[in-house]
């Protein structure tokens, strides 16, 4: 009695086992689920369209946006992260498909560039403006008193009215 | 009076408001900003399509092959030097270049044992849809993805389908934009074929 319940529990224990197992190897494919519209979308927000001008791939009607929305739908039923899915299409087509520039090689610029910019006018702007308050400072404190220069007038007319009234 | 008014001197602002050194540096920076600007402009307005490749080296590829027999195997151009190679970057979803796929196909076939290679860079395309495309044309010569999109720009393409014929020396002879019909493919070919080959 107790052996054939020995040997019942031992089957049901390797039973167990290879449940445990195949559930294990086929993990990720038994737990990945079909994305919706929207997280594909989500994700399609953030590439370009290559083959139109100013549109995202989440917007665009193109074959080939309807392809690329395909593969985004792929990636993320294999479990893909979202910024996983950018660099591999980045790696795929090139950095110019994604929406927001990376900051790497050529692109650096696109972010480098502006700060630059943005600095060299407001240390433009600063000295320029530095430049013209000072010049009212500087008339208002010439080398030789003004005094002075009045006092030798008013010495010279007072001279010449007396000589005059001589 | 005159003597007063020779000894009164300048207000200090003007001699120091405009020095030649300083005038002198805000003139270097302007005009190395006008240099600048006018530089990229230039290199902006210089035609960069790809018939301006015609008479001049092809840009060095290399591809690895996702179709039928050549699956795997990697293709660049330095490999196929000695070889005439027409290069064509299509797209699945690209409606001319159906157009013209089975006239490579055919091409490819009849000019393979005289030493002519085709080569298929797909441009922008899923796996899926590019070895969709291959199936749904019978497609036999290497084709791959454009990784990066490098191929295209090295180029210069400016869409899809373009064919660029590489003579034996690596040097463009032709680009073709759009799609190709039968007899001029043959005419290109035949023509490039009967030229002298060169010393290796």
């Amino acid at each position: 009695m107790f052996g054939v319940l020995r040997v019942a529990l031992r089957c049901l224990a390797f039973s167990s086992l290879w449940v445990v197992l195949a559930l294990a190897w086929d993990a990720p494919g038994m737990f990945a689920q079909t994305p919706s519209p929207d997280e594909i979308n989500r994700v399609a927000k953030m590439l370009s369209c290559p083959t139109c001008a100013g549109i995202n791939v989440a917007d665009c009607p193109t074959e080939t946006c309807a392809q690329w929305r395909a593969k985004i739908g792929e990636l993320l039923a294999e479990g893909k992260t979202d910024q996983e899915i950018l660099e591999y299409f980045a790696a795929r087509y090139g950095d110019h498909v994604l929406q927001v520039p990376p900051t790497r090689g050529f692109f650096l610029g696109v972010w480098i560039v502006p700060i630059i910019a943005i600095l060299a006018g407001l240390g433009t702007f600063g000295y320029l403006a530095h430049r013209w308050t000072k010049r009212p400072t500087a008339i208002e404190s010439p080398a030789v008193p003004s005094d002075a220069v009045e006092d030798e007038y008013v010495k010279r007319v007072e001279q010449e009215l007396q000589s005059w009234q001589k | 009076m005159a003597e007063v008014r020779e000894e009164t001197p300048p207000p200090p602002y003007v001699a120091k408001a405009h020095p030649a050194g300083r005038r002198l540096i805000w003139l270097i920076v302007v005009l190395a900003l006008l240099g600048t600007l006018l530089g990229l402009l230039a290199l902006g307005l210089q035609p960069r399509t790809s018939v301006t490749l015609q008479g001049k080296p092809a840009p060095p590829f290399a591809i690895t092959a996702i179709n039928g027999e050549f699956a795997g195997q990697k293709f660049s151009l330095a490999d196929l030097r000695g070889h005439i190679v027409v290069l064509n970057i299509w797209a699945s979803w690209c409606v001319e270049c159906a157009r013209e796929a089975t006239v490579l196909e055919q091409a490819w076939r009849a000019y393979r044992p005289r030493g002519v290679w085709f080569i298929g860079v797909d441009y922008l395309d899923t796996d899926t849809a590019g070895l969709a495309y291959l199936k749904r044309f019978d497609i036999t010569y290497p084709n791959g993805p454009d990784i990066g999109s490098r191929i295209y720009q090295a180029y210069r393409a400016t869409g899809v389908p373009e064919t660029f014929f590489i003579d034996r020396d690596g040097i463009v002879q032709h680009v073709q934009i759009g799609p190709i019909g039968q007899t001029q493919l043959d005419a290109l070919l035949d023509r490039l074929l009967t030229q002298g080959r060169s010393q290796p």
